[in-house]
């Protein structure tokens, strides 16, 4: 493969997450491009030199970091950073790598991003279930105040710039993932996300102003500031340009995380990277389960976060999950639907109640008790719950229950007339698959 | 000054100001936008989606209630778009609710604020419905909240209401999504968690999913009356919910639209009401001859005739000042106003008190020698306005919740707080700084806070130059009493008082002073009072927004009935009756002379009784001989006494005393008003007709009054307008303003004044315009604390409880709380080897009582507490019969006792040393019981 690796460069490497592996590296490795952002680079320098690179975020919405950075009010209250780290998204499992192979590589992202910002504390917010995760980013932490590298006078550079970043564990719920629910969660509260506006920049982590950036957002700072923008602008294309990791999942040959520019083609991504489907394709989710579906006859498209857009779905994630035809696509929505039914944290009505009787109607249709204007019925709750809620939990549902039914169509149509599946499988049971292979 | 916009909702064009959210301004204008999740007074959280509108240029639809107005918006609430979600929205909230309820039809008893947003949504079906699900969880436990959870589409308005309004967190959301549900602490029932009652979270309820219980049994109201609370002082304005049919009040809601309450209340003003359908109520007048005698059931006619003559007998063969009234700061301010006017005309004397004398009278004597007035300087508004809250001697959650509440909130919301007070109360766990000082210690610590006021430079001098006189003898005095000096005095360590003068002094003049009756019940409580208003106005905090002194009045009515002058020596607004202008003004309005003599004051009273000068004794809705200090010599006044009238709802081991008892209308039963602790006059509303020959104070003094010759034709109305003739300060005040109005706050100048917010703005109320200083100096209590008496024991309230609980104790409210018990240091209980709920020995110098012990922390070494809510303890048989100077309140705040430990948890052989206080052989009562009591569904003894 043409394309050489930088975020995941090193994760195959012994001892990948301690620091001292970490600056045995060279180049602009192990801290020193965090030195040169400090040296080389005033704050608003800095925030202009990340916007330049078009940098874009890589929790799902793919809006400009740097951009992000600049809504930060000039009120002289103490501004935060949260990283995001609960992964939660089903088929995505790309930040975990981060935390576990390479945590260094996100601190000395934490302390870039701090020092643009003005920040004096980062907050990680990893998802609880990540333990050995936790585990490896809290030595990561430990390695750097006793190298001088966090705290007091970060890096020992002299320029007044103080650090300290604490771990906060989730306690195990999807709605933590979205930037104010994790904040809320942050806090101590239960995790409701909050309205907006006000944005978190504005009023966030205990209604102080607060960057809410995701893990693999932030490991691309050392290599921006260490290779320089230019060379991250060719990265892909210019409008958001940059490594990329890729989960692959599903009916693959070799299901891991892939590195790869954004813009690869998702055959390339899926053929060439992942071994190749099993069986015949039938589906591919392009973003993470809550995105929106694709037929086949997208596998030529470029998989970057506008081209993914205009061909009606979103990069989200970059969780990319592969169906095959043994999959009935109902039974797949079935599964969905529970996960986010669950998740619904139960603040807002249309959300708490909606989700709850998608997930009734979709069993129904699974198990063949539909009722005749079910499909309609199903129709009407999306269009009434999409975009009513405080935050975008409910169309992660609901945008895979319009896909699905437009896109499969027959199949939901079959479950209600002919009371079973079209695929010949039991109703509520998965197709077997092949036992995952380890990430890469 | 917040900038003015202009938006179109629904096609109205409408003004706001900037920061006003869509609703906000909808609501103001009129417009009616469903709501379901929210409150005004709650944080919106934009969580049901039925506020939902279209916002021109704004994609997606947004919560009004949330989304903030701006210049030129245009919104629609109504438009196709958005009626068809909001009717999803309803018919997924209908979805698990219980069948038989539906949109339209009004089936629960009262408001349902779902059914009718439903309604208006066209969500008269929902095509979602399940109907009841099998494991909903019905929670009854409670006395008086029934919880359905079914009917709740979790809005969150009751977790919210008791976190924002109560500061109770008692309810949070369990789980999550669909299942998601209401959870108490501990997730429990009810009546376990540590709920206080305060029934917010039923006011907040949408749907009837937490509902009053007796509105569930007794079904539909269908008359609202607006009235006043008739428990503390704080004067929570509130809505009876009456059945006429049964002629009973099924359920009590606060008022949203009271500056006083925002519509919340405590367990009391909500709760405890039934007491006035107790079987034990007094329902005609009762009579005897001698004391030896049972009383018999007699008419009104018979007693009266019996009042009358024996009031004639014993004033001629005795003179004037043998007979003597006690009024009530439980009555009315009119009835109030109409006794002290009946004594000192048909008596012929100045002795009439009323029961203020024993917990604010210092208050009205300090505040008055202070500033020129016996009143608050502020209101409570104040509470929110200031950086700094002090509460000193007062225990605000359970005495005057509502006030605790809003103290408590406004403390959450940023301002600091300190409390100075011997116990661990709430507030003070949640303040800034807790002084536990020593009973006794007030003068002390106030005097030190002062001290280094001045030596840090903390005071504002300019005001002190410009508005005050006496400050060169203040400061003089001062200079004795820094905190390391007086440590002894205090029991508080040096550096939290210089820290609380830090913080108190600090602020610019945006610091409040709330106190209670643990500054006045001393025997130096004037002093109290005095060094309070010397602090607080040599640092500027006198007569500004967020800067005030406000005293915690104990009593419904203890403003008004001192206000009303049912005292000795003044007749209304405290003036003198000894004036000749006053004097002059009265004889044009009243057509006689005031009386003479000095009068006698309430501990006097039973002096001259005792003594067997004075022999005729007319006390309204009080029970002095269990809350007067030294109930021995209560006691044995009453009995010297020869003829006494006893006038209350109920036998109260006063009027067992009496010759004449008449049964007397409750507050939900008569019209009048009330004035709370920020001045403010509310009216009380004839709710329910009284029950079996009842009759108000007003009544049954106006009829004795007639039959004595004085062609009274008064009604509460009438009486207005004569107080407001000879009272400055009423001058403006009619039935017909405060009806229209959420009452006045007296001085209310004239028929166009609005009433006065806060009092000394621009000068005192003394005739010299100036604040008067007052150097005073430390002297110790009055009982001593010696080897044989080594505890210094002081007494207060509790929340469920209300002072000798005659009404409490007979609501559903005992459910709580059943006994008074000792609180007691660990470290003393060790020394005593007195463990939790063994029976202990208190004595004083005078008696001795025993109690149940509770070992906590909450009370100061060296110092034990107690509540004196059930008779059984006689608590005032063994308290301090000293008295304050200047106001001959009692020291009931501080008794030198000896603790002994006497019986183990189990209860001894002999229970008490006097049981309840003896009566006079058994009184058998031919009381006709015309109600049961009233015990409700599902209530169980906490344990």
């Amino acid at each position: 493969m043409p394309y050489e690796p930088v975020i995941s460069k090193y994760w195959k490497t012994p001892e990948s997450w301690t620091l001292k592996q970490y600056q045995s590296r060279g180049d602009y490795w192990g801290y020193a491009a965090a030195k040169k952002a400090i040296t080389e680079f005033e704050p608003k320098a800095l925030i202009s030199y990340v916007k330049d690179s078009n940098l874009r975020g890589r929790g799902g919405a793919g809006f400009s970091t740097g951009l992000k950075w600049t809504f930060l009010p000039e009120n002289g209250k103490p501004r935060f950073l949260a990283v995001n780290a609960d992964e939660s998204e089903p088929g995505t499992f790309k930040d975990r790598q981060i935390l576990a192979y390479d945590p260094h590589q996100l601190i000395e992202g934490i302390i870039i991003c701090c020092w643009a910002i003005g920040a004096k504390h980062a907050y990680v917010f990893v998802r609880g279930e990540f333990v050995r995760e936790i585990n490896r980013l809290q030595s990561a932490i430990d390695e750097c105040y006793a190298a001088g590298i966090l705290g007091e006078d970060v890096l020992r550079l002299g320029k007044g710039f103080k650090l300290d970043i604490t771990v906060l564990r989730g306690a195990g719920a999807y709605i933590c993932g979205e930037e104010t629910g994790l904040l809320s969660a942050a806090e101590g509260k239960r995790a409701y996300p909050k309205i907006k506006p006000p944005f978190p920049a504005v009023e966030g982590f205990f209604r102080f102003p607060t960057i809410v950036n995701n893990v693999e957002t932030l490991s691309n700072l050392p290599h921006i500031v260490g290779k320089g923008k230019e060379w991250y602008l060719q990265q892909g294309p210019a409008a958001g340009p940059g490594p990329k990791l890729y989960c692959i999942s599903g009916h693959v040959r070799k299901p891991g995380v892939y590195e790869a520019p954004l813009g690869t083609k998702l055959r390339t991504l899926i053929d060439e990277y992942a071994g190749g489907v099993i069986g015949t394709l039938k589906a591919i989710i392009p973003g993470g389960s809550s995105m929106p579906i694709f037929t086949p006859d997208k596998l030529d498209l470029a998989m970057d976060f506008d081209t993914v857009r205009s061909a009606g779905s979103f990069l989200g994630s970059a969780g990319v999950i592969v169906m095959n035809d043994s999959v009935c696509m109902v039974n797949a929505l079935l599964n969905l639907a529970k996960f986010y039914h669950h998740e619904s944290c139960g603040q807002c009505t249309p959300c708490r109640e909606g989700l709850g009787w998608l997930e009734k109607l979709v069993h129904r249709l699974e198990f063949g008790h539909a009722h005749d204007n079910d499909l309609d019925l199903i129709k009407e709750v999306c269009g009434m719950i999409s975009k009513r809620t405080i935050c975008l939990l409910s169309d992660s549902l609901v945008m895979p229950v319009e896909s699905y039914m437009k896109a499969f169509f027959k199949e939901f149509e079959y479950h209600v007339k002919e009371k079973k599946c079209m695929t010949g499988g039991q109703p509520g049971v998965w197709a077997p698959c092949e036992e995952p292979a380890l990430a890469r | 000054m917040a900038q003015g916009i202009r938006l179109t909702i629904n096609g109205k064009v409408c003004s706001g100001e900037q920061g006003e959210t869509i609703l906000q301004v909808a609501r103001r204008e009129g417009i009616y936008i469903p709501t379901l999740c929210h409150d005004d007074r709650l944080k919106s959280i934009g969580a049901c989606r039925t506020c939902i509108g279209e916002i021109a240029g704004v994609k997606n639809l947004q919560s009004t209630c949330t989304y903030p107005a701006s210049d030129g918006m245009v919104v629609d609430t109504e438009n196709a778009r958005v009626k068809s979600v909001r009717k999803v929205v309803c018919e997924l909230l209908l979805s698990d609710h219980p069948a038989e309820l539906k949109p339209g039809e009004q089936v629960q008893p009262r408001e349902n604020d779902l059914l009718s947003v439903c309604s208006h949504s066209g969500a008269m079906e929902s095509r979602f419905r399940t109907g009841r699900t099998s494991e909903a969880r019905v929670d009854v436990s409670h006395p008086f909240i029934a919880f359905d959870d079914d009917k709740c589409i979790n809005c969150f308005r009751c977790i919210r209401g008791c976190n924002e309004v109560q500061g109770e967190d008692v309810l949070t959301m369990a789980g999550r999504g669909f299942s998601a549900f209401i959870a108490n602490d501990y997730n429990k029932n009810y009546l376990d968690s540590t709920c206080v009652s305060c029934g917010q979270c039923v006011q907040q309820c949408p749907t009837g999913a937490l509902e009053d219980k007796t509105l569930l049994e007794k079904g539909k109201w269908d008359k609202e009356v607006k009235t006043t609370c008739a428990y503390c002082g704080t004067g929570c304005s509130m809505i009876a919910r009456v059945k006429t049919e049964t002629n009973e009040v099924v359920s009590i809601r606060g008022n949203d639209k009271s500056p006083v309450n925002y519509g919340h209340l405590c367990v009391k003003g909500r709760y405890a009401y039934s007491y006035g359908r107790h079987k034990e109520r007094l329902l005609h007048p009762l009579v005897r001859e001698s004391r030896d005698q049972p009383f018999r059931r007699a008419s009104w006619e018979e007693a009266v005739s019996m009042v009358v003559r024996n009031l004639r007998r014993i004033k001629d063969k005795y003179g004037p000042s043998a007979c003597a009234g006690i009024s009530s700061s439980r009555a009315a301010n009119e009835e109030n106003y109409l006794f002290q006017k009946f004594v000192r005309t048909f008596f012929g004397t100045n002795n009439v008190d009323n029961c203020s004398r024993v917990c604010h009278s210092p208050t009205a004597y300090g505040l008055r020698e202070a500033y020129g007035e016996s009143a608050g300087t502020g209101g409570y508004e104040d509470i929110e306005l200031a950086k700094v809250i002090l509460v000193i001697g007062s225990n605000p959650t359970e005495a005057h919740p509502i006030l605790g509440d809003r103290i408590r909130q406004a403390a959450r919301r940023g301002a600091k707080m300190i409390v100075i007070d011997p116990r661990r109360t709430q507030t003070a766990r949640e303040a800034d700084l807790h002084l536990p000082v020593r009973p006794g210690g007030n003068v002390a610590i106030l005097n030190a806070m002062a001290h280094v006021c001045v030596k840090e430079g903390l005071i504002d001098r300019e005001f002190i130059a410009r508005r005050t006189k006496g400050f060169e003898q203040l400061a003089a005095v001062l200079e004795k009493y820094a905190p390391e000096d007086v440590a002894a005095l205090t029991g508080v360590d040096p550096e939290l008082i210089r820290q609380a003068a830090r913080l108190y002094g600090g602020t610019g003049g945006q610091s409040v002073i709330h106190y209670g009756l643990g500054v006045t019940e001393h025997s130096h409580g004037s002093d109290g009072v005095l060094c309070i208003a010397n602090l607080a106005t040599i640092t500027g905090n006198v007569g500004k927004p967020g800067a005030a002194v406000i005293p915690m009045r104990g009593q419904n009515n203890v403003q008004g009935s001192s206000d009303m002058g049912a005292l000795p020596q003044t007749v209304t607004e405290y003036q003198k009756h000894n004036d000749p202008v006053v004097r002059e003004l009265y004889r044009a309005v009243w057509g006689t002379d005031l009386p003479t003599d000095p009068g006698l004051k309430l501990p006097q009273m039973f002096d001259a009784a005792v003594e067997g000068k004075l022999k005729f004794l007319w006390i309204i809705g009080e029970d002095i001989l269990q809350s007067d200090p030294d109930s021995n010599h209560v006691e044995a006044a009453l009995d010297a006494a020869e003829f006494v009238v006893g006038q209350d709802l109920f036998l109260n081991e006063t009027n067992k005393k009496a010759h004449v008892i008449f049964p007397a209308a409750s507050f939900l039963e008569k019209e009048g008003t009330f004035t709370n602790a920020e001045r403010r006059i509310q009216r009380i509303r004839k709710a329910v007709e009284p029950p079996g020959e009842c009759k108000s104070d007003f009544e049954i003094i106006q009829q004795v009054a007639n039959v004595l010759g004085a062609n009274w034709n008064y009604t509460p109305a009438s009486i207005v307008s004569e107080i407001a003739r000879v009272t400055k300060v009423w001058a403006g005040v009619t039935f017909d303003r405060l009806d229209s109005s959420e009452g006045m706050q007296w001085p209310v100048w004239d028929g166009q004044h609005e009433g006065s917010r806060r009092l000394h703005t621009e000068k005192s109320m003394h005739k010299d315009g100036l604040i008067k200083l007052h150097a005073l100096e430390y002297h110790p209590p009055g009982d001593e604390l010696s080897e044989e008496y080594p505890f210094e024991l002081t007494t207060g309230r509790k929340l469920e409880q209300y002072n000798v609980g005659t009404q409490t104790r007979r609501t559903g409210i005992s459910v709580y709380d059943t006994e008074d018990r000792l609180e007691i240091h660990p470290e003393d209980a060790k020394r005593l080897g007195v463990l939790e709920d063994d029976w202990v020995e208190i004595k004083s110098r005078r008696d001795a009582i025993r109690l149940r012990a509770q070992v906590t922390n909450r009370i100061r070494e060296g110092t034990v507490f107690t509540t004196f809510h059930f008779p059984e303890t006689a608590l005032n048989r063994i308290t301090s019969g000293h008295h304050d100077g200047p106001t001959m309140c009692p020291e009931y705040k501080f008794t030198a006792v000896s603790v002994m430990r006497v019986g183990g948890r189990e209860e001894p052989a002999e229970k008490h040393q006097h049981g309840a206080v003896p009566l006079s052989g058994e009184v058998p009562v031919e009381s006709e019981r015309a109600f049961e009591v009233h015990v409700p569904a599902g209530a169980a003894r906490r344990q």
